[in-house]
């Protein structure tokens, strides 16, 4: 027997799908039909899969038969430094969804750009220059073609830029 | 007819029709290219102005435009893992991977290759089948549907990457996913958790964006490095490109009657074709083993789909006057707007105006097709990008493109939060493809099934074309089982057990 850290996703798909059964079971049948039937069939899938995984005959196999779109990040490199990598970019992505109320989408992108850039090295012209392109992309396709209505934000509400 | 056809091309091609139809096939190309830009967004913001042109100059600039973003939106696919509109998805598949392999030129040039070949098919489809169509497709009803949507699903055991049972969930989960919102047949609103932004459902950008861009490109940033893990582009890819094209004509031939086929029934909507093209291919074509790993045959089968398609999409829309997606029903407004009269009277009075789609169908393939491979090796240069250049650029037209699905800050924390499913999915070796096939064909399937009991009962199932396509799911089914048992069977044999 073996439960890896791997196996926990699997566990996560398994309580979604019994999670969605069970709220779909309150619902009348019409609505909820295709739910039951197939979140049903789905749990016993990976109900099975979770057995194979756990209790199974483990294969070792030289080369990985997975097609390489779908190899796991961590393969080829330090794990750690990609551990590291992997937290820093989330990182990055969570903070730039806390900016947007704070400094809004259109500002927030090509300031998220030239921060995320300069800081893992490129020059200050380079960083100027891909987040001007981005800057402009958004004004002129979002803000002078589309008339896109952009969210609330602190520094949009200071400068009445939604007026 | 071909009086018709004579008189359509020479409206065409007078100067001032074929400036707007190069002005309309930059735009698409430009759109497709550009995630979240292309499109119906392009299309509504554009329509205004086409409406007050005259009706061969909207035509040239609209069948333009409308047409050839499956033509653009390969770029991104190809170089980033991002796909560029719905049409592109299975197209990252072997794309991607080839960019990684320093095979970014090749792929690329066969993709406009046969996207050109696949469009120049569907719109032959469209003038050929203009006499015939009408009866076929009121042969297709809803219990027809439901099963083409059942064959599609059938194919997710080919895109599951050696692990069924993960895949079958994986596609079980997009269809659930799929059925997130307002329930149209009941009123019951699904899995909302009291957010009334969920009632109109995800959108499939979020979607294809949070299952493949957002881990790709994590990854890529989590690597440090670029793309294109070797450090030359192969000089001759463009030409081999090409030469792929034609040395799997019969691949290209049969993912352009898919396309075309899936174009042509209202409502199973565009986004489907490219996934039965990568399927069948995946199914049908001999030693697949290199499928996913960036092999060609798994770009030259959704790319001639994903164009063919447009023809069969315009023969509904104009000889019916049913458009079977968002973009057709645009065009539809656009062309009644200018005076035309989509529907049956117009394959009577108007065949004149039809032909001129056929021929601005035609020459908007060839003509996006050649500005494509024009951009091929700058384009191409994009896998030698460091990390940090590419990444923050990708983010933030991911980002854009997410926020475009209903301009709601919730939409990027869904994509997000769909986003870590992803991601999660790819560092646990979950085949990712399912997920998102189970998606686009859930909503169909549950559409579909509730009509077909509603009007028909259970009698539906002994349908003739139902039939037909009940023995098409089992193929598709066993067809695997068949060949493994096959190669046990030869493997025993040379073993001499």
């Amino acid at each position: 027997m073996r439960f890896r850290l791997t196996d926990l996703f699997s566990v996560f798909v398994l309580v979604v799908l019994i999670g969605a059964v069970a709220i779909a079971s309150q619902w009348v049948l019409r609505a909820s039909i295709i739910i039951l039937v197939l979140g049903g069939v789905g749990i016993v899938l990976m109900t099975a899969q979770l057995l194979l995984d756990i209790f199974g005959r483990e294969v070792v196999s030289a080369a990985p038969e997975v097609p390489k779109f779908e190899l796991p990040i961590i393969q080829d490199t330090d794990p750690k430094s990609t551990l590291r990598g992997t937290l820093e970019i989330w990182g990055w992505m969570v903070g730039l969804v806390l900016a947007v109320p704070i400094v809004g989408l259109a500002v927030g992108l090509p300031l998220f750009v030239l921060t995320y850039t300069k800081f893992y090295g490129a020059s200050w012209r380079l960083s100027l220059i891909l987040s001007g392109l981005i800057g402009a992309f958004i004004f002129g396709v979002y803000v002078q073609i589309m008339h896109v209505y952009w969210p609330d934000s602190l520094l949009g509400d200071l400068l009445g830029w939604e007026e | 007819m071909i009086e018709a056809l004579l008189q359509g091309f020479a409206a065409i091609t007078a100067p001032v029709p074929l400036g707007f139809l190069f002005l309309g096939v930059v735009l698409g190309v430009w759109g497709g290219a550009l995630p979240g830009v292309g499109g119906p967004a392009q299309l509504a913001v554009l329509l205004p102005f086409a409406m007050l042109m005259e009706p061969v100059n909207a035509i040239a600039f609209l069948i333009g435009v409308t047409t050839v973003g499956n033509t653009g939106n390969t770029f991104t696919s190809v170089l980033v893992a991002v796909p560029g509109g719905s049409g592109a998805q299975a197209t990252v598949l072997d794309g991607y991977p080839m960019a990684r392999n320093g095979e970014a030129r090749r792929a690329l040039s066969a993709a406009f290759m046969v996207s050109m070949l696949g469009g120049i098919i569907g719109a032959l489809v469209l003038f050929a089948s203009l006499p015939v169509m009408k009866a076929i497709v009121r042969s297709f009803g809803a219990p027809e549907l439901f099963m083409f949507t059942i064959w599609g699903l059938s194919m997710i055991g080919t895109v599951s990457s050696g692990a069924p049972l993960k895949g079958l969930t994986a596609g079980i989960l997009g269809v659930i996913i799929s059925t997130i919102g307002q329930d149209v047949k009941s009123g019951v609103i699904r899995f909302d958790i009291d957010q009334p932004y969920l009632w109109e459902g995800i959108s499939i950008v979020l979607i294809s964006l949070s299952i493949f861009a957002i881990p790709e490109m994590v990854a890529l940033a989590a690597r440090k490095g670029r793309v294109a893990e070797v450090s030359e582009l192969g000089e001759e890819g463009l030409l081999e490109g090409i030469k792929d094209a034609f040395r799997h004509k019969w691949l290209v031939l049969r993912s352009a009657a898919i396309g075309t086929w899936v174009g042509v029934l209202p409502g199973l909507g565009s986004d489907v074709a490219d996934w039965f093209a990568y399927a069948s291919a995946r199914q049908t074509e001999k030693n697949t083993e290199n499928f996913g790993k960036g092999d060609v045959r798994g770009v030259i089968a959704p790319e001639s789909s994903n164009n063919a398609k447009e023809g069969g999409a315009l023969l509904t829309t104009l000889a019916f006057g049913i458009p079977g997606s968002t973009s057709m029903a645009l065009l539809l407004i656009a062309f009644v707007a200018v005076g035309l009269n989509p529907g049956p009277g117009m394959l009577e009075g108007e065949l004149h105006y039809i032909m001129m789609i056929i021929i601005a169908l035609v020459f908007s393939q060839i003509l996006a097709s050649c500005i494509c491979w024009a951009m091929v090796k700058p384009a191409a240069r994009v896998c030698f990008f460091p990390f940090y250049v590419l990444v923050p650029i990708i983010v933030a037209l991911t980002f854009l493109s997410a926020f475009s699905a209903h301009f709601s800050i919730l939409d990027i924390i869904t994509l997000l939060a769909l986003s870590l499913i992803g991601y999660f999915m790819k560092i646990t070796g979950w085949p990712r493809a399912p997920i998102v096939l189970g998606f686009v064909l859930g909503e169909k399937v549950e559409l579909y099934l509730w009509l077909s009991v509603a009007r028909y009962d259970m009698d539906w199932v002994w349908r003739p074309g139902v039939m037909i396509l009940i023995t098409l799911v089992l193929g598709t089914l066993l067809l695997p089982v068949w060949k493994t048992y096959q190669a046990k069977r030869v493997a025993n044999a040379a073993a001499g057990v």
